[in-house]
C-alpha cells in the first residue's frame, strides 16, 4: 500500500498473486528458522517436526502462487502439495546445477520424494483415517491413546540419514533462495 | 553468436534429463503454449501421489535453461482422465499443441 492510499480504499485492493508468493515464502523461512532453532536446542522431535511440516507446506504454496494458469482465490483454499511442489523442484535446473552426477541426482530423488510424502503426511488434516500420526494433536489406534510429544514418528527416522540431510538441505536452499529460484 | 535455443529443443533436452533422474517417470508432455517465455511440462509419473488436480510450480530462467519451467505431475491414470477429459487442465492448456517424450524417444536416438 503507497502512503497516500487511503485505508478504505486498501480494503477492496485483492493483493498481488507475487504478494501472496513472498508472503507465503517468507513464512515458510520463519518457520524453517525456528525449526532449526529447536533442532539446535534439541527441543521434542514433535515439535521439530510441526515447524519443518509448515515450513515445507507454506514453500510449496508460494512456488504454486507463481504459477498464474490458476486463480489465487483457489490456492488459498488448496491444502497440501509438498510432495508434488518437492518432486518438481528436484527436476529443477537450480537443484541439477548442484550435482555434477546425474546417477547421484538419480539417487536422491526417490528417497527425497518419499521423505516429502510422509512429511506431507504429518498435517492432522492429511490423512487423519489412514495416518492419524501427526506433530500436534493426540490421536487414538485401537484403544491407545498416541501423545506426539513421547511419539517417535519412525516413518521420519530418515531426517537422520544421508538422505535425510540431502532433503534438508535442498529445502532450505527451495526456501532461502526463493526470490532467485521463482519466476517474478 | 549462437541463435538461442527454441523451446521446443530445450523442452526435449529437460525431458531427456528427468528421465536420466527420475526413475518412476513415464511420459513427459511438451505443451506449446504461452506464456512463450515459459516452458510448459505435464509429467506422468507413477511416483507422484494421485492427487485429482494438474498443480504447477514455476522456475526461474537459469544460464543452462533461458526459460522459466512450469512443471505439473500427474499419475498414469490421471494423465488418462485428462485426455478423456481435457477440461480437466489448467485454462490454457491445451493438448492438441503437445509433444510427448518417452524413454524410447531417447533410446532410439542414442542408437
Amino acid at each position: 500500500m503507497s502512503d497516500t492510499e487511503a485505508p478504505e480504499q486498501a480494503e477492496h485492493t485483492e493483493p498481488s498473486r507475487c504478494a501472496w508468493a513472498r508472503a507465503y515464502a517468507r513464512q515458510s523461512l520463519s518457520d524453517w528458522e525456528l525449526y532449526t532453532l529447536l533442532v539446535k536446542n534439541n527441543a521434542p522431535r514433535c515439535h521439530q517436526l510441526h515447524y519443518l511440516q509448515m515450513a515445507s507446506e507454506k514453500i510449496g504454496k508460494a512456488y504454486r502462487f507463481r504459477d498464474t494458469s490458476t486463480s489465487p482465490k483457489k490456492l488459498l483454499r488448496q491444502h497440501g502439495g509438498f510432495t508434488k511442489f518437492f518432486s518438481a523442484f528436484l527436476l529443477s535446473d537450480r537443484v541439477s546445477q548442484m550435482y555434477e552426477s546425474k546417477a547421484q541426482l538419480a539417487f536422491i530423488t526417490p528417497l527425497c520424494r518419499q521423505i516429502a510424502r510422509e512429511l506431507e503426511t504429518l498435517a492432522p488434516a492429511a490423512d487423519p483415517d489412514k495416518r492419524p500420526a501427526n506433530p500436534e494433536y493426540p490421536w487414538r489406534q485401537g484403544s491407545e491413546l498416541f501423545v506426539p510429544h513421547d511419539y517417535e514418528f519412525p516413518n521420519l527416522s530418515l531426517l537422520e540419514d544421508p538422505a535425510g540431510r540431502t532433503f534438508l538441505k535442498l529445502l532450505c536452499v527451495a526456501i532461502s533462495e526463493f526470490e532467485a529460484i521463482a519466476i517474478a | 553468436m549462437h541463435a538461442p535455443e527454441s523451446r521446443a529443443d530445450v523442452a526435449r533436452k529437460l525431458a531427456r534429463h528427468h528421465f536420466e533422474v527420475e526413475p518412476g517417470l513415464r511420459l513427459v508432455v511438451f505443451l506449446d503454449i504461452e506464456p512463450n517465455d515459459t516452458l510448459t511440462l505435464l509429467e506422468v509419473s507413477e511416483s507422484t501421489p494421485a492427487s485429482g488436480t494438474v498443480d504447477a510450480f514455476v522456475f526461474a530462467p537459469t544460464k543452462n535453461i533461458p526459460y522459466a519451467t512450469r512443471i505439473a505431475e500427474v499419475t498414469p491414470d490421471e494423465y488418462a482422465e485428462l485426455c478423456r477429459d481435457p477440461s480437466r487442465l489448467p485454462p490454457g492448456w491445451d493438448l492438441a499443441k503437445a509433444t510427448p517424450f518417452d524413454r524410447t524417444t531417447f533410446e532410439r536416438a542414442a542408437s
